[in-house]
């Protein structure tokens, strides 16, 4: 089934054509990768589909809804939660209360019933608590749920951004590079993990320069270049694909 | 009628340019609003308001004396009270160091030279002169042309200049300027000197035009700064100017046809309509925040 | 459990704080808690919009100065009931909160606090130079003593039990508030917007909330100060005031509410200790800006621990 259907997305900046005519699509439950050298517009589309940008042209179908005019803040309740490239938590206060963020829409609590109907409310927060507790076991970072964001070490930043995430209970997971910076150790059990969540039912759209990691766990990978879809297919048909080699390494003299 | 005021209004417009370029260029490199800037420069001028009345120095002497001070002023604040927080996550900390330093300025300044308005002579010795036909003061013509040579003045230094380059790099991006090598300390610390120095030469200016100088200029220096800036495009230096020039002209259009005692209002009123509706000014650069 | 011992804790502390004037009998004391119980109403509701949400307002003197004078206006022209006027107070705060703070949809944070300077500049010229309106310079005098069903309201202790009512009620629902997703979700905004518009959190929206609804606690505070102090001038509500304002929730700690109130009282001690200065005064307050700024951004007894470590100084080497 169909979960996300981009259709002849487009977006100049200025005079730079940042995505050109990109067709892309995720199934349920299937890892998508997305790779290409530096500026070839990758977090571009990403941040298309995440209503960051609104695209020039084209279309966002998710869930056979279209989303392409939502204002950002409401795309996470259609199912789509994501991460940054530059590692976007908030710094200054707790693992706990960093992932509880990831709740917020789920939180059902209005004005109202945090002052008029307090044990509603504390129940609501309550179970918000349980599934944050749920989610950090699963991501191995109980034990630090009180502990400053800014304390953890690097590695762990970049998990709990992806637990944050989880709490929202998406359908589509957008990862922008969540290898990044990270040591082959690291990569490798967060390659674990994103295959877990796939076990799990959760789609994934990934974006990565780490062509180990991203080979390992894409069920098909779309290679962009300036912006254009270069070649999809699956991982092994692009390892061996003449012109992806080349866009990454140069023709050969 | 409306010619001289209009004249009038484009010289107080030159003042105001002094007075906002030094206020805008910093902005610019450090999106810092430095609140302290009206503060620092009416300090410079009353230490020239000093040496040209209590210790009758000559004025060309006094003034540059006062740049100076101005100018050494300014960068010694940035060095203590907002260097230590360029670095913290909450930008908003730097503004309300600057505020600090703003009543720590205007409080010492005041017990130096008390809050009464004080009479500053005019520098200019000839009052009038006749230009097609209308008497203006000479200050006026001389603000002017002083302004107009600052201005194409800086453009150069910032286009041509070793340091007016690194000024310009610094305003894009100050880590990569770092990695090229530029001194970024080093250049912030002249971009306020040069602020500091050319908002001592508009106090000056306007002290001697209008034979006033009192404390609260520093303030409403400040206020000034900022409206310009915001008229014209913060972090541009022409648009600093541009603004002022419309500033001064509103100022001076609306003192003489409405009244003074609102004409504070109607600017405020003005400005926030401003930031609503375009808030890069005329000739701003908003630059995106990077995803 | 650590939530029952809170609860006890606030408790006790609301049951203490009533029984204060069984021992402190002395009226000059008793005026400066009411002077502290004032303070820590705008310094906690300020804190809701600067320490939680990250919105830079030096404007909040303003909205203290509309809570007073509707107030003062409604009981010397319209004998207006007092209660009535306090909610009516809190109201018309929020009325100009709420469309100055639209503004952050259009603006950046920068320019929004430029903005509320220059509202607060607006609001007490406008003060100053109405005449027929809000008695220009002279203000509003003679407001009478409120009067709540039989209680009436005229001594120093009196005031202090209506201070304290406001300051529990205060204190008590921005408490609520702040550990809420509410709180969250204005926490989230300080730290990182963008990724609190990703996790679907309506930025502006929020924004406009957090800060309308501390409008409403500084609009109390006005109103109550006008019954306190029976006369109100348009120089009680100045910048001055809304920096004093500013300094104090810094010096508690951003994002803290129980810690508002040793900022408030560390202020307020100062600002006593300095009378004999006044000349000096305000030089002195802007010291103590800048050296708790450079030294301690966070607060001094702010949420974070590690204050040293969470400054990142930025030192620019020549490579």
């Amino acid at each position: 089934m169909t979960l996300l259907k981009a259709e002849e997305i487009d977006k100049k900046f200025g005079g730079i054509h940042a995505v050109s005519h990109l067709n892309v699509s995720v199934n349920k439950g299937e890892i998508v990768g997305m790779i290409g050298p530096n500026g070839s517009g990758k977090t571009t589309f990403l941040n298309i589909l995440s209503g960051i940008y609104r695209s020039d042209s084209g279309r966002v179908e998710f869930k056979n809804e279209d989303i392409t005019k939502l204002p950002l803040h409401r795309i996470i309740e259609k199912g789509i939660a994501r991460t940054f490239q530059n590692l976007r938590i908030f710094r200054n206060i707790s693992v706990l209360e960093n992932i509880l963020i990831g709740r917020h829409h789920l939180i059902k609590n209005s004005l109202v019933n945090i002052y008029f109907n307090p044990f509603l409310a504390g129940r609501r927060e309550k179970s918000a608590y349980l599934k944050g507790m749920e989610i950090l076991e699963l991501v191995n970072l109980a034990k630090e749920k009180n502990e400053l964001a800014s304390n953890l070490p690097y590695g762990k930043q970049r998990v709990l951004e992806i637990a944050r995430a989880l709490m929202a209970e998406p359908d589509l997971l957008l990862l922008d590079e969540p290898t990044a910076g990270m040591n082959p150790t690291e990569a490798v059990a967060l390659c674990e993990f994103l295959k877990k969540l796939k076990e799990r039912g959760f789609a994934l759209f990934v974006i990565e320069h780490n062509m180990k990691a991203i080979m390992s766990i894409s069920d098909k990978i779309i290679v962009l270049n300036v912006g254009a879809k270069l070649k999809e297919g699956i991982p092994r048909e692009i390892q061996r694909d003449k012109q992806v080699q080349e866009i990454y390494l140069g023709k050969e003299e | 009628m409306f010619t001289e005021v209009f004249i009038v209004g484009l010289s107080l417009g030159a003042i105001y340019a002094l007075i906002a370029i030094g206020y805008s260029m910093v902005y610019g490199i450090l999106k810092l609003m430095n609140f302290a800037h009206g503060d620092v420069y009416a300090f410079g001028s009353f230490i020239c308001y000093m040496l040209l009345v209590e210790y009758n120095l000559n004025p060309i002497l006094s003034i540059i004396i006062a740049m100076l001070v101005g100018g050494l002023l300014a960068s010694i604040v940035e060095i203590l009270a907002y260097r230590p927080l360029r670095g913290l996550e909450y930008r908003n900390i730097s503004m309300i160091s600057a505020l600090g330093v703003a009543y720590i300025i205007q409080n010492t300044s005041e017990n130096f030279w008390s809050r009464q308005v004080h009479f500053f002579p005019s520098i200019i010795s000839t009052p009038f002169i006749s230009i097609f036909g209308i008497q203006v003061p000479t200050t006026q013509y001389l603000t002017l042309g002083i302004v107009i040579l600052v201005v194409v003045g800086l453009n150069l230094f910032l286009k041509y200049h070793k340091v007016g380059k690194a000024i310009l790099c610094a305003s894009q991006d100050i880590p990569a300027s770092s990695l090229m090598g530029i001194p970024i300390n080093r250049t912030i610390s002249i971009v306020y000197l040069l602020g500091g120095m050319l908002g001592v030469i508009g106090g000056v200016l306007y002290a001697s035009s209008y034979n006033v100088l009192s404390i609260s200029m520093g303030f409403s220096g400040t206020i000034v700064a900022f409206e310009a800036s915001v008229f014209g495009g913060i972090g541009s230096i022409n648009g600093a100017l541009l603004g002022a020039l419309i500033l001064g002209l509103l100022h001076s259009l609306v003192g003489f046809y409405i009244s003074t005692a609102y004409r504070d209002v109607i600017t405020f009123a003005i400005l926030i309509i401003v930031l609503l509706v375009r808030p890069k000014g005329i000739l701003g650069r908003y630059v995106e925040e990077k995803v | 459990m650590k939530k029952n011992k809170n609860i006890i804790v606030i408790i006790l502390a609301v049951a203490l704080s009533f029984l204060l004037p069984s021992f402190v009998k002395n009226y000059y004391w008793l005026g400066i808690f009411n002077l502290l119980l004032i303070y820590s109403i705008l310094c906690l509701s300020l804190n809701l919009i600067f320490g939680f949400t990250g919105l830079l307002s030096v404007g909040h003197a303003a909205f203290y100065g509309i809570g007073a004078y509707t107030t003062a206006i409604l009981l010397t022209r319209c004998h207006f009931p007092f209660f009535p006027s306090l909610i009516l107070s809190g109201l018309i705060a929020v009325f100009f909160g709420f469309f100055l703070s639209m503004s952050t949809s259009r603006v950046r944070g920068d320019y929004f606090t430029v903005i509320t300077i220059v509202f607060g500049e607006i609001f007490r010229l406008i003060m100053q130079n109405w005449v027929n309106f809000s008695g220009g310079a002279m203000g509003v005098v003679g407001i009478p003593a409120p009067q709540f069903f039989s209680w009436r309201i005229i001594s120093e202790k009196d005031f202090y039990f209506l201070g304290l009512i406001l300051f529990w009620f205060t204190y008590i629902t921005l408490s609520l508030l702040v550990k809420s997703k509410f709180g969250r979700a204005f926490i989230a905004i300080r730290e990182d917007e963008l990724a609190a518009s990703t996790m679907g959190i309506n930025t502006v929206m929020y924004k406009i909330l957090s800060f309308s609804i501390g409008c409403f606690y500084a609009g109390l505070a006005g109103s109550y100060y006008a019954v306190y102090n029976t006369a109100i001038a348009p120089s009680s509500f100045t910048l001055d005031e809304s920096c004093l304002m500013i300094i104090m929730v810094v010096l508690g700690g951003i994002g803290n509410l129980s810690a508002t109130i040793p900022g408030v009282i560390v202020m307020l001690v100062a600002t006593e200790v300095f009378r004999p200065l006044y000349h000096y005064r305000l030089l002195l307050i802007g010291l103590i800006m800048v050296i708790v700024l450079v030294r301690y951004p966070y607060g001094i007894l702010g949420i974070f621990n590690k204050i040293a470590s969470m400054r990142k100084k930025y030192s620019y080497r020549k490579v």
